[in-house]
């Protein structure tokens, strides 16, 4: 035996008087890969419910917001009209914007990107009061050919 | 019926060896709940082999090569994160005093050797197989066994010695 074996032998020989681990005192493996298959089933119920969150939302009808009938700002031709109506008709109203100009793909998907302005004759799409009390207004541009069709305008008197 | 015979000596052959394969075990692996598990997985992969146990040549060696490749599968896949955080809860259970030793060891073998490496100097120097016989429980070639294993006993060694002494006390 070389003197390196003897040296490792030194090192190691507190291992050998280690207590040995045994089938039957631990948790049961079967726990332990229960609790991960709980832990997995979990999870994928969150990305399920996640998922269907995703489809209602996209899907859903928007909220009630400022221009909605009853609102402030219904009938005052803000939805569907131009930025620059819009800007002139909230600010009178007392409101602060924030923009958010819609980009819209081929695929029918868009990009929301938050602004300082929109161009003047820009869509308005959509209002709502932000959490700070400020009012965000979505507009695509009004040559975006990937664009929908302008909303019907709301029941007014 | 077979299989009533083959259980039997699974059995058998299982508890004439569990202590050593349990030290073996709590050898390579840090935490106790872990190594216990590894046993019992142990148990249970012979368990569903035990039909191949009429042609094995070393029933001791076979059950060693079964409990190496767990402790691998484990120490080299993804339940090194539950690892981690068993670590991570036991670091405020204090390490009993007749066990730092050995503890320390272990953590010098989990820093300076991959765990192919530990497993084999742990073959060799704790539970008396030799080179060959290793080889047999890996499925390597003899001389890569040995070559493993001279390199793991250098690198142990150094280790051992500390960043000032490297070099130290190394033989051939």
């Amino acid at each position: 035996m070389s003197d390196l074996e003897h040296q490792v032998d030194r090192i190691v020989a507190p291992l050998g008087g280690i207590a040995p681990a045994t089938r039957g005192s631990g948790r049961p493996v079967a726990r332990r890969h229960a609790i991960l298959g709980v832990a997995v089933a979990v999870l994928m119920a969150a990305v399920a419910l996640g998922t269907t969150w995703a489809v209602l939302d996209a899907t859903a009808t928007p909220d009630e917001g400022p221009a909605s009938p009853g609102q402030p700002l219904a009938c005052l031709g803000v939805v569907g009209g131009t930025a620059a109506h819009a800007e002139q008709v909230v600010t009178a109203a007392g409101y602060t914007i924030q923009w958010r100009l819609l980009v819209y793909t081929d695929d029918g998907n868009f990009q929301s990107n938050r602004v300082a302005s929109v161009p003047s004759d820009a869509v308005v799409e959509q209002v709502a009061v932000g959490t700070e009390g400020q009012l965000i207004i979505l507009a695509h541009a009004a040559d975006d050919p990937n664009a929908p069709p302008p909303a019907a305008p709301p029941p007014c008197p | 019926m077979g299989r009533d015979r083959d259980s039997r000596r699974l059995e058998e052959l299982f508890s004439q060896h569990e202590r050593e394969l349990g030290r073996f075990v709590a050898q390579l692996v840090h935490s106790r709940q872990l190594a216990d598990d590894l046993v019992q997985e142990t148990f249970l992969a012979a368990w569903r082999s035990r039909a191949d146990l009429e042609d094995v040549r070393d029933p001791r060696a076979w059950l060693y090569g079964i409990a190496r490749n767990r402790v691998l599968m484990y120490l080299r896949g993804w339940r090194r994160a539950i690892a981690a955080y068993e670590r991570f809860v036991e670091r405020s259970v204090p390490i009993p005093q007749d066990e730092a030793d050995a503890y320390a060891v272990r953590d010098l073998m989990a820093r300076t050797l991959s765990p192919d490496e530990r497993a084999v100097i742990v073959l060799f120097h704790l539970h008396g197989f030799r080179a060959d016989e290793i080889a047999d429980i890996s499925g390597k070639s003899h001389d890569a066994v040995r070559k493993q294993l001279e390199r793991a006993r250098a690198k142990l060694a150094r280790a051992h010695a500390g960043p000032g002494d490297v070099g130290a006390g190394v033989g051939g």
